[in-house]
């Protein structure tokens, strides 16, 4: 005769964004939705859960993954940032309405990079990481740099724009340092 | 200073939510809530003998779990059959859970309501149902044959049959110097929103108040519907669109089951419910589009113009018909696209199989209508050796000639009347854009190099802004904040922004200040929903007509405060003000404050009010008998017609030689979708649907076995196109105001996917040489058709006599 | 609702029957048993923590053995109402000698469910009454054998092994739902389907 099992629960601590997070979760729990759901961080999305369309995309340790691929336990001891973390970065500024964004976030906006939003926070992180690597792509590069990323609303023409914006807004930043503006 | 705003690219008002993350989608809501999870049949067509739950019971954290014979009344009868049509004979809907038998892989047989969605999957896992098989059906070849029924009561797998004919067909095909006959197809492919669906539902039991949260295209919809099954009335169920993340036309069908029941089971257990669909939910359960078999013949005289057009299609339609036969009707009467067919019949049968359910997928019928006339117009120039621009150009309905009255009736039950374009002119801009006479050189080039290219054509007329009607409703508060409301919904449109252009533009007041809300049924109960690339034309039109009852209300509330003719006052700013004598002026929020003569100074505005607290005429009461309180306008816009917009693609192709790779160079659009509030976003939506026009060109189709299973039910083997499938849009555009609504709109949300299909076969042509009839084509099937033809075993289109000499 | 089914015992009919009319077994082998107190020939008040997997709660019930055809068969009627439900209940069992010597049990019970246990659906409460009538049968079948379960402890308190769990949970319907209800409540179909009386003994966390 079977019996009620109650699945066995494992303390996850992580830092989100710079902040520790702890939430005691199955071995099971994805870390999608130990974002989502245990964080409360629901900025990441989910589209797919297998790992193919990339709106869950977060960056571990700097390096973008898919948070539908990972468990929250194997997270353990990770530096996660997540796209509500994005405007901590030390190249943030506010924005005309007041929300600090960084060069990314700040060319999607004006380059009409987004439609719907659910994708964008993965092309968010995805292209934040990789400017980190390719400050200066050519248009080609920017396109197969976003290549690995769904997007069912834009047809990519105004994100590959967003992506070579971005870099321009990071160069003029980084020259810009000591301006004014709520710098992270 | 005043900043035009309609018109202006200006930025989207709610990016800056959205690039942060503060997005709140269906799933972002209801924390707290039970979640629901589905088992699904895992066969396409058998009857259910018994379902045992015994082991799902002993999952830690189930609190429920239903199947048909649980749903009470209503809930358990068949979902309604939304858009009954008079040839639309032997319509089907299935059941919100399965009874006594399934007919697609992926319907719902039993509901499990649990702590949380993992334990609800866990519960599903254990349920064990037993089937007895029945005899499948899968594609239209197989639904014709009708060896087997998916219903027992449609004979022949025949949900609709319809004929429309303009004219004698058969005499002129029969007195025509030139006949043609192509046979062509078109896949199945989905909508794919990267969000999936979700309801969120909350019974207050205080209140008596159902409040449902749903991904969906008409909050109006579904709770209409969600009432009406639950015996509840109109004013007590609230319907909420939160973000939604695309929809793309899956999300206009309603309810759907989950609809129904997450909202009864809220109910039922006084708690929240939730249910989001995982990817493959998705891909099984929701809907899908696109397939046709298409039978054309042709008739036409030595220059290529159209005497006789005579259609005949196979719809797949899946396994029910719950939004009835609008997609094969929308492909009927937009196949014409912007010419004269001289005469035109048009047949089609709408079939069952045990298949997902049809329903539209932006385009909504007319690509496949777009394709068949487009391959017709290329067999017919590639027959006669005349260029393909040219015959089309031939047999284009001339801009004198509008309004062209089709004969026929559109997708609206109203006449399919063009209203206004100029196909000369849109064709000489993309003959313009893509080179389209220089290409022979560009071609010489590339052989000298050994590289196949090709160009190709295709254009279409969209009809947008269907009715009935929307509505919109203007409100200036006291603090001169401007709260517009539309019942229609949003997926990315960016309705946030370019409704408040034009509320700013109409009233004269700062964007800033303007705040909309769209898809929620407490602020605009009275709606039809985001389809048919109507919102623009629809609720911009009622929500212009609302401003501008604002403003003409303002104006003659000012005029009496500052004792001045309201023809001498504009609005600026948010400031009314003596055209000519700004220093003469009163805030619009002073005026708010005027219009609803409480008097009370609870804030600065109200304060600076009371210095007009004398200017009042004591013989007139203070709110006029025809008039109401407060500074707000609800109007309604209802057209007697659609407004067709129209446009023109064009591509160049490379096909390697060797290995049948198919590579977009480059691809060209020319759109009129009349005048454009935001030119950025109705460019972002023409990128839009290229992109998917593409998917459905050269990638994307639904492989069913036949046995009714779904082969490639994930992406990674549905195929939607990335950034490195997606070539460089280059986008031109013409502006025919339409002459049915004072802001002279047409929609534009469907138009770039409609000719992508036809466009791609044509360059595909071009570069091969022989016909491209099926669609989406793999470089495997490029590869195999080039075998074929190699061998002289494959056919042109067929003549059907020999050319008048 | 009709729930029917069917349980073989190792203990003859004579056994079973007398099991049954005995308030010491029935008040060891109904799991959440709390107490039970005659009231008359073969009727019975009785204090269970009972439920339909994760809704639990606590009722008071009325249970009454009638119709006695010894040994073969005889009804069981329960009535009650109770914060996560109502029931009335008629089971008619059926005791038949197997050829090994022990007992065929069969029982078909009319029951109306109501409230929110009435809400999980008829399946879920099918699978889950017939799962607990069979661990009920089971522990009668052990009881006859000599293997005994420990007394209850005084009425009204909890009983030592039943579930008692504080773990946080939703709360349907004003109820507290818990996930350790399941665990060590080896529940008789019969007390499933009787015994829910408005008592103010219902411990509804709201």
């Amino acid at each position: 005769m079977s019996e009620t099992r109650t699945e066995l629960l494992h303390d996850v601590t992580l830092r989100v964004n710079g902040v520790p997070r702890t939430a005691s979760v199955p071995a099971r729990r994805l870390l999608s939705d130990f974002l989502r759901h245990d964080v409360g961080l629901t900025g990441t999305h989910v589209g797919c859960e297998h790992g193919v369309c990339g709106a869950c995309t977060v960056l571990v340790d700097g390096a973008p993954m898919r948070a539908c691929l990972m468990f929250a336990v194997s997270a353990r001891g990770h530096e996660i940032t997540t796209v509500e973390g994005l405007g901590d970065a030390p190249d943030a500024r506010p924005c005309a309405t007041g929300e600090p964004m960084n060069p990314v976030q700040q060319a999607f906006t004006e380059c009409h990079g987004l439609q719907c939003g659910y994708c964008t926070p993965g092309f968010l992180t995805t292209i934040t990481a990789y400017l980190q690597e390719n400050p200066h792509p050519t248009e080609g590069e920017a396109r197969e740099a976003i290549s690995g990323n769904l997007c069912r609303c834009t047809g990519y023409q105004n994100i590959v724009k967003s992506v070579l914006r971005a870099a321009e807004i990071r160069d003029e930043r980084a020259g810009n340092h000591d301006d004014e503006g709520a710098g992270a | 200073m005043t900043t035009q705003m309609f018109g202006a690219p200006i930025k989207r008002r709610e990016d800056p939510r959205l690039v942060t993350g503060n997005g709140r989608y269906l799933d972002d809501l209801g924390q707290g809530a039970l979640e629901a999870a589905f088992v699904r049949s895992p066969h396409a067509h058998a009857r259910i003998v018994d379902i045992d739950v015994a082991d799902a019971v002993d999952v830690d954290g189930v609190i429920a779990i239903y199947t048909h014979e649980d749903l009470p009344g209503k809930v358990g009868e068949p979902l309604p059959l939304l858009i009954p049509h008079p040839t639309l004979t032997h319509p089907r809907t299935g059941y919100a859970l399965a009874k006594d038998e399934v007919n697609h892989v992926g319907e719902p047989v039993v509901m499990v309501i649990a702590r949380d969605r993992y334990l609800a999957e866990d519960a599903c896992q254990r349920i064990r149902v037993t089937y007895d098989t029945l005899p499948v059906v899968v594609g239209v070849d197989t639904a014709r044959a009708a060896e087997a029924l998916v219903h027992e009561d449609a004979p022949g797998n025949i949900a609709a049959h319809m004929v429309q004919e303009v004219g004698d067909v058969e005499a002129a095909m029969a007195g025509a110097p030139h006949t043609l006959s192509l046979d062509l197809a078109v896949e199945r492919s989905a909508c794919m929103p990267m969000e999936g669906k979700g309801v969120l539902a909350r019974w207050d039991a205080e209140d008596g108040r159902l409040r449902i949260h749903s991904s969906t295209q008409t909050t109006t919809g579904v709770r209409a519907a969600v009432a009406a099954k639950l015996d509840l009335p109109l004013d007590r169920v609230d319907c909420i669109a939160p973000d939604v993340g695309g929809g793309f036309g899956v999300k206009i069908m309603h309810p759907w089951p989950e609809e129904v029941l997450v909202p009864w089971a809220a109910r039922l257990l006084g708690h929240e419910v939730k249910w989001t669909e995982d990817r493959r939910e998705h891909f099984i359960s929701s809907a899908h589009e696109r397939a046709q078999l298409q039978e054309v013949q042709v008739g036409f005289d030595d220059d290529g113009r159209l005497l006789a057009l005579d259609v005949k299609f196979w719809h797949d339609n899946g396994a029910y018909t719950p939004y009835g036969i609008i997609v094969p009707i929308i492909t009927s009467t937009q196949l014409l696209g912007p010419y004269k067919p001289g005469t035109y019949r048009c047949e089609f049968w709408s079939l069952y199989t045990n298949t997902v359910l049809v329903t539209p997928y932006r385009g909504a019928g007319r690509p496949q209508g777009c394709y068949a006339m487009e391959r017709t117009m290329d067999a017919i120039a590639a027959y006669l050796g005349i260029d393909r621009a040219e015959v089309r150009s031939r047999n284009f309905i001339q801009p004198e000639e509008m309004p062209y009255d089709h004969g026929l009736l559109f997708q609206d039950g109203r006449p399919l009347k063009y209203d206004s374009g100029d196909f000369p002119a849109s064709l000489a801009k993309l003959k313009d854009l893509v080179g389209w006479d220089d290409f022979a050189d560009y071609r010489a080039r590339a052989e000298a190099e050994g590289r196949r290219v090709g160009i190709g054509i295709g254009c279409y007329v969209e009809g947008t802004g269907v009715g009935p009607y929307e509505g919109g409703h203007v409100q200036v508060e006291s603090s001169g904040r401007v709260n517009v409301a539309t019942g229609l919904t949003t997926q990315g449109q960016g309705h946030q922004t370019v409704f408040a252009q034009i509320v700013a533009q109409e009233l004269g007041v700062r964007i800033e200040d303007v705040h909309v809300t769209t898809g929620d049924t407490r602020k605009m109960g009275y709606a039809v929903g985001t389809f048919a690339s109507r919102a623009a034309v629809m609720s911009g039109n009622a929500i212009a007509l609302a401003a501008r009852s604002v403003r003409a209300k303002a104006l003659r509330i000012a005029g009496e405060a500052l004792e001045v003719s309201p023809a001498d006052l504009e609005i600026v700013d948010g400031v009314v003000r003596v055209a000519g004598s700004p220093s003469t002026s009163i805030d619009l929020s002073t005026v708010a404050v005027l219009s609803n003569p409480l008097r009370y100074a609870f804030d600065d505005a109200a304060r600076a009010a009371t210095q007009f607290a004398g200017t009042f005429d004591p013989d007139k009461p203070p709110v006029a008998a025809d008039d109401e309180p407060g500074l707000e306008g609800k109007d309604f816009y209802s057209p007697t017609q659609a407004t067709f917009a129209n446009g023109m693609h064009a591509a160049i192709v490379e096909t390697d030689p060797v290995t049948a790779e198919i590579t977009i160079l480059r691809y060209c659009v020319i759109h009129d979708c009349g005048k454009m509030i935001n030119p950025m976003i109705v460019e972002g939506q023409v990128h839009g649907g290229v992109a998917q026009g593409v998917g459905g060109a050269l990638y994307e189709r639904m492989v069913y076995d036949d046995s009714g299973q779904l082969l490639n039910a994930s992406f990674m083997d549905f195929l939607m196109p990335y950034a490195s499938e997606v070539p460089h849009i280059e986008t031109d555009h013409l502006e025919t105001p339409s002459p049915l609504n004072s802001l002279g709109l047409k929609g534009a949300g469907e138009a770039g996917c409609i000719p992508v299909t036809a466009v791609i076969a044509s360059a595909i042509e071009d570069a091969e040489g022989f016909p491209i009839t099926s669609m989406p084509i793999s470089p495997v099937e490029l590869w195999e058709l080039r075998l074929r033809h190699a061998d002289g075993v494959a056919t042109s289109p067929t003549p059907r006599k020999e050319p008048a000499r | 609702m009709k729930i029917s089914g069917n349980a073989t015992l190792v203990a003859p009919p004579e056994k079973v029957w007398d099991a049954f009319h005995d308030p010491g077994v029935l008040s060891r082998c109904l799991p959440g048993c709390e107490s039970l107190t005659p009231i008359g020939e073969h009727e019975y008040t009785m204090t269970v923590t009972a439920g339909v997997a994760a809704i639990k709660g606590t009722y008071d019930g009325q249970v009454a053995l009638r119709n006695q055809q010894h040994p073969a068969s005889f009804t069981l009627s329960a009535k009650g109402a109770g914060a996560p439900g109502t029931v009335d209940a008629d089971v008619l069992v059926r005791l038949a000698p197997t050829e090994g010597g022990g007992t065929e049990l069969t029982y078909d019970a009319d029951a109306a469910v109501g409230g929110v246990i009435g809400g999980v659906g008829q399946r879920m409460l099918a699978g889950v009454t017939k799962k607990m009538a069979g661990q009920f049968f089971n522990a009668v079948d052990d009881d006859i054998a000599g293997v005994r379960k420990p007394e209850p402890a005084v009425a009204g308190a909890p009983r030592a092994g039943a579930a008692t769990s504080t773990a946080p949970g939703a709360v349907v319907a004003g109820v507290q739902v818990d996930q350790s209800f399941m665990r060590g409540a080896a529940f008789g179909a019969l007390v499933a389907l009787a015994g829910v009386v408005v008592g103010a003994a219902v411990r509804g966390r709201r």
